[in-house]
């Protein structure tokens, strides 16, 4: 145990309970507690998280050496020969602007959509609340890989019941140039119930004197939802935005089924596609790279955001 | 952040004129119909598709189901094709689901409340360290576990889908903030002074406090798992392992080899979708508030 | 599910997964099988010995209940097979195996086609079992392409027990060729002669079929060349060989002139064109013949087998696409026993006469041609309308033709050959599409496979220069 224990002074307020040696007495005293409490989640996350992250880092900075013409690979360091070779690949670029642009495309539409409908349930115009918000939340009960296959089978002109607009040479969701939106369909109808549901949730916690306050001074439903409403669920926005950001970045299982239906969707159209289809060359290595530098993007991104947006989400 | 005044009631404030402007409420209503309409229109055409023969399915695009006969004959053929594998690949999913989910929720929830209520050297550099994790795909932990795993001979078991579902990072941050709001310091003082170890306080009193959030944590992790579909993907090659999802993908695999099996998929991901929307239905209340709880950050 | 995973077991894992790395690095290596003087581990005499075998191969479980039943009692140690029906190779099953070799849980006996078996001993995936009893005799008994294959570059190894061949042919419509009066070619030469006077009677001579790498690869197998060659030190890389260059040449001025078609191989259209007359010849090995009988059913007895047209007149030259091999896993406890059972599969005129009739499958066991009798008749298929008996080919004995071809033992295939069979494919593709020649293709692919190769660890030692 360290004498110097600065964490204390910058934790939360109501936990400043003193001097510092009253805070080494009571962890003292709760030492077994703690260690039941802390101790399971620690282990697994240590060993099945932590440990993993690790690992994949020292791989990918590792390569494959092998004796003659079917020698048995021997791991040596490679430097950053994986990294280099990752950056260097076209087919990762490319995958990386498939969900930059997928992400763009799919997500404000989404959370614009969710808000709206969050805030229409909240207001008086609308009978039947209880049946929408169950509808609206249902496709979140269907697996995402499971909404996949049905939207696909939607999709197909053989067995679709939209026959006009699947058969259509152009605008076919199959096509080359609707590809996008369809798969931004599949992940909006999966998750626009559940970003609802946070948002409404939000919108329910707001005290209903602020309402008062502001009818009063003779602010219309509009106003209200403009000036009152949304500002309040900014937070829950920001964090629904976050789980897109990581979402899109791992955009798998929606690809992944819509390769086997058209030639739009290749097996290495998402980052995370090209993942799985590098391991089971197999190349453990790069794939290892691949996966460290799409985290790193990940976190970086998420970073980025929360910081822009820290004064709001935690307000 | 304040100890006092907790949002979980609902508020139930009424609001304006309801009756005055049945207009917009007609075209409001009408809105929210439509979008209905989109979110259940895939699963309605489930049941639809699902009525029919593989043969009728190219032939019959409407969206009137055919015949309730077929569709009973098809969910029978589903549940017993394979030795009555899909009721497998089912309960597995349940299982995983089940059991992954409470795991996770007990250790995310005492670890969270560890975090929140004691103080210790590092505390802060911990909860971040967990913290960071929610921003880690969890993709990038498939490949490493799957070589930790196979090390361990324990690949292609049921292990090597339910020990790395118990880790819930975003867990602990939703339990920690919910610990801090939920359960005063003084109630734990007087615990203390009743003589109550701090363990068994969690058990019989702190928990009950923070129950809503356990069971956001609870449904979080439930629907993760279910959800899940890469993990077992890369862990599992045996078929009798597989949860629901990474079943029926499979069936859709082998469609050019057995057309039947497109029917198959079809009612199978009808029955897929049945056990979370009984769950949703039964623990409304519950996901509401807890939610509520995650979303406005105190 | 066994007790083995306690804590100490994961910490030991975890501790392990750090370790890895770091222990690589002091170059801990594992031995090549094939290296070291092999001995081939057999079961205690008056044991019985369970083998568990996975096949796609039509009719293997028929074989496996009757060994089972009437031959695997009769050997000592006792031998019973459990068979595993598993969808084709490149469906899923490919994969499979490479997981299950992580795993450590292949098996013991596992259907591979030749091209991709050395990507398996380069997974230490695979037993040698030259020195397994019974083997070594039995050697010269299959084909010299089909033992080649199995020696993966080893003439003293062997990893598994040829099953059937894929020596490419001649099939073509008689009744069209004598209608014409267009002679059947018997030369590469007389072949492109033919082919505008074919297109004048208002078909193709035949279609590229440019979907399908290991069609064009028999081609370049046939006129001598060789893509990979291993040695100690690593691979010798050369898709741009002259046998290479004058097959692709050769094509892209057929396919460029116009006077073949573009065939999407097993395509519905692909059927179609065979069975109306737009296709005049088909280039396959025996295992079409089911498949052409099967989805062709217009052009029932019109069509024969001829021998594969020669660069040179005279020569008896093909090249293999398809045809495959059980291997026996480096998982396998006893190689003996799987290699005493194989043997029985690939030479008994039981099962051979199953995997023909049922399967269509030509056998790489040579003396089958005199010692199975349903080599010596014409081949019947179920007639599509009446569900009576067709004889397709007529009376022709079809596999008479593939019988006096020889595919040559020095083709190898390489490393990583499924990608290099993909990455010729979307070359071949383009190339399709009007873009380049069949040459540019084969230089593309080389570049590509040699970093894949290069990627595996491996050292590219020499590639084509041209």
């Amino acid at each position: 145990m360290s004498t110097a224990i600065p964490s204390i002074a910058t934790a939360r307020p109501e936990r400043a309970t003193g001097t510092v040696t009253a805070a080494r007495r009571q962890v003292v005293q709760h030492k077994k507690a703690l260690a039941i409490f802390l101790g399971p989640f620690l282990l697994v996350f240590v060993l099945f998280y932590l440990a993993p992250i690790l690992f994949a880092v020292l791989q990918s900075f590792m390569k494959v050496s092998r004796a003659g013409a079917f020698g048995a690979p021997v791991q040596v360091f490679g430097g950053l020969t994986q990294y280099s070779a990752v950056v260097h690949s076209s087919v990762f670029w490319t995958s990386i602007e498939h969900v930059v642009i997928f992400f763009f495309v799919s997500v404000p539409i989404q959370l614009i959509m969710a808000l709206l409908l969050a805030l229409l349930l909240d207001s008086s115009l609308v009978k039947g609340k209880r049946f929408f918000r169950l509808a609206y939340f249902a496709p979140y009960a269907v697996p995402t890989i499971i909404a996949a296959l049905i939207w696909g089978y939607l999709y197909q002109p053989q067995v679709s019941p939209f026959q006009t607009l699947t058969s259509s040479p152009t605008f076919g969701p199959l096509t080359a140039n609707m590809i996008y939106f369809s798969m931004a369909n599949i992940v909006f109808w999966t998750y626009v119930g559940y970003n609802m549901v946070i948002i409404y949730s939000a919108l329910k916690a707001i005290p209903g004197d602020l309402f008062e306050a502001a009818k009063m001074d003779g602010a219309s439903q509009l106003r209200i939802a403009w000036s009152v409403k949304i500002p309040l669920v900014v937070p829950a926005l920001i964090m629904s935005t976050m789980f897109s950001i990581i979402g899109t970045l791992q955009l798998f299982n929606e690809p992944t089924v819509l390769a086997t239906l058209t030639p739009a969707v290749t097996a290495t159209w998402s980052p995370n596609m090209i993942v799985l289809a590098t391991t089971n060359i197999p190349n453990y290595n790069l794939a290892a790279a691949i996966s460290v530098m799409l985290a790193l993007v990940s976190c970086a991104v998420s970073f980025t955001f929360l910081r822009l947006t820290q004064k709001r989400a935690f307000a | 952040m304040s100890t006092a005044t907790i949002r979980t009631s609902l508020r139930r404030t009424p609001r304006g004129a309801t009756a005055s402007r049945p207009r917009s409420v007609a075209l409001t209503t009408l809105f929210m119909a439509i979008c209905a309409f989109y979110f259940l229109l895939p699963m309605w055409w489930l049941i639809v598709a699902s009525s029919r023969t593989t043969g009728q399915l190219a032939t019959n695009h409407s969206l009137i189901p055919s015949s309730i006969g077929q569709l009973f004959s098809n969910v029978a053929d589903v549940l017993t094709y394979d030795g009555g594998i899909f009721v497998r690949w089912l309960l597995n999913s349940i299982g995983y689901a089940v059991i992954g989910a409470a795991g996770a929720t007990v250790i995310a929830a005492m670890a969270g409340y560890g975090l929140a209520k004691y103080v210790f050297p590092g505390r802060e550099a911990v909860f971040n360290t967990i913290l960071a994790g929610v921003l880690v795909p969890v993709t990038a932990l498939a490949m490493p576990l799957f070589l930790m795993f196979s090390q361990a001979h324990a690949v292609n078991t049921y292990w090597s889908v339910l020990i790395p579902s118990l880790v819930s990072p975003f867990g602990v941050y939703l339990s920690r903030i919910y610990a801090s709001a939920a359960v005063p310091g003084s109630l734990l003082e007087a615990a203390r002074l009743d003589g109550s170890g701090e363990v068994r306080t969690f058990f019989t009193m702190s928990a009950r406090l923070m129950s809503p959030a356990l069971v956001t944590i609870f449904l979080f992790s439930f629907v993760g798992i279910w959800n899940n579909f890469f993990l077992p993907l890369v862990m599992l090659q045996n078929q009798k392992l597989y949860p629901i999802t990474l079943g029926l993908f499979s069936w859709n695999t082998q469609i050019s080899r057995a057309p039947f099996l497109q029917t198959y998929v079809i009612v199978g991901s009808l029955l897929s979708a049945i056990p979370l929307l009984i769950a949703f239905l039964l623990l409304q209340r519950f996901w509401q508030s807890g939610l509520a709880e995650g979303a406005v950050k105190e | 599910m066994s007790r083995r995973h306690n804590t100490k077991s994961w910490l030991a894992a975890g501790a392990t997964l750090v370790v890895l790395p770091l222990s690589a690095c002091a170059g801990v290596k594992a031995a090549d099988p094939a290296g070291s003087g092999s001995t081939c581990p057999s079961a205690p005499p008056g044991t019985t010995v369970n083998l568990s075998m996975t096949s796609w191969t039509p009719g293997a479980q028929q074989n496996v209940d009757y060994f089972n039943t009437h031959v695997g009692d009769t050997m000592n140690p006792r031998i019973h097979v459990t068979l595993n029906v598993v969808p084709g190779g490149n469906s899923g099953t490919y994969q499979a195996y490479s997981n299950q070799i992580i795993a450590g849980n292949t098996g013991d006996i596992g259907m591979v086609e030749y091209p991709i078996l050395p990507s398996y001993r380069l997974q230490q995936g695979l037993t040698n079992i030259a020195s397994c009893p019974g083997v070594a005799g039995a050697r010269s008994d299959f084909s010299p392409a089909s033992i080649s294959a199995s020696e993966i570059g080893d003439p003293n190894a062997l990893f598994g027990i040829p099953q059937d061949a894929g020596p490419l042919g001649l099939y073509y419509r008689k009744d069209l060729f004598a209608k014409y009066h267009i002679p059947v070619p018997a030369t590469w030469q007389q072949f492109a002669a033919d082919a505008p006077k074919v297109k004048a009677a208002g078909g193709y001579i035949a279609g590229f079929q440019y979907g399908q790498p290991e069609w064009f690869e028999g081609l370049v197998w046939q006129a001598g060349g060789r893509w990979f060659t291993s040695t100690d030190k690593g691979w010798i890389v050369n898709l741009t060989d002259a046998a290479s260059l004058k097959v692709a040449d050769y094509w892209t001025n057929l396919v460029r002139n116009g006077d073949v078609g573009q065939e999407d191989t097993f395509s519905p259209a692909d059927w179609s064109d065979l069975g109306s007359g737009k296709l005049w010849t088909l280039i396959a090995p025996p295992w079409m013949s089911v498949l052409l009988a099967t989805n062709s059913p217009a052009s029932a007895r019109d069509w024969a087998v001829a021998r594969l047209p020669q660069w040179t007149s005279g020569q008896t030259a093909t090249g293999m696409w398809g045809g495959s091999d059980y291997a026996v896993w480096s998982t396998c406890k006893y190689p003996a026993q799987a290699a005493q059972f194989l043997l029985w599969l690939e030479t008994s005129t039981n099962a051979l006469t199953v995997n023909n009739t049922i399967g269509g499958q030509f056998p790489a066991y040579m003396p089958a041609v005199t010692t199975v009798p349903a080599m010596a008749q014409p081949l019947t298929v179920p007639g599509a309308t009446t569900g009576k008996p067709v004889k397709y080919f007529g009376d022709q004995v079809i596999w008479d033709p593939f019988t006096h071809l020889h595919a040559s033992p020095a083709w190898q295939a390489g490393p990583t050959q499924s990608q290099t069979d993909a990455d010729f494919s979307t070359a071949l593709a383009a190339f399709i599409s009007g873009s380049g020649t069949i040459a540019d293709a084969l230089r593309s692919t080389q570049a590509k496979t040699i970093a894949a190769i290069q990627a595996q660890g491996l050292a590219v030692v020499q590639e084509g220069s041209h």
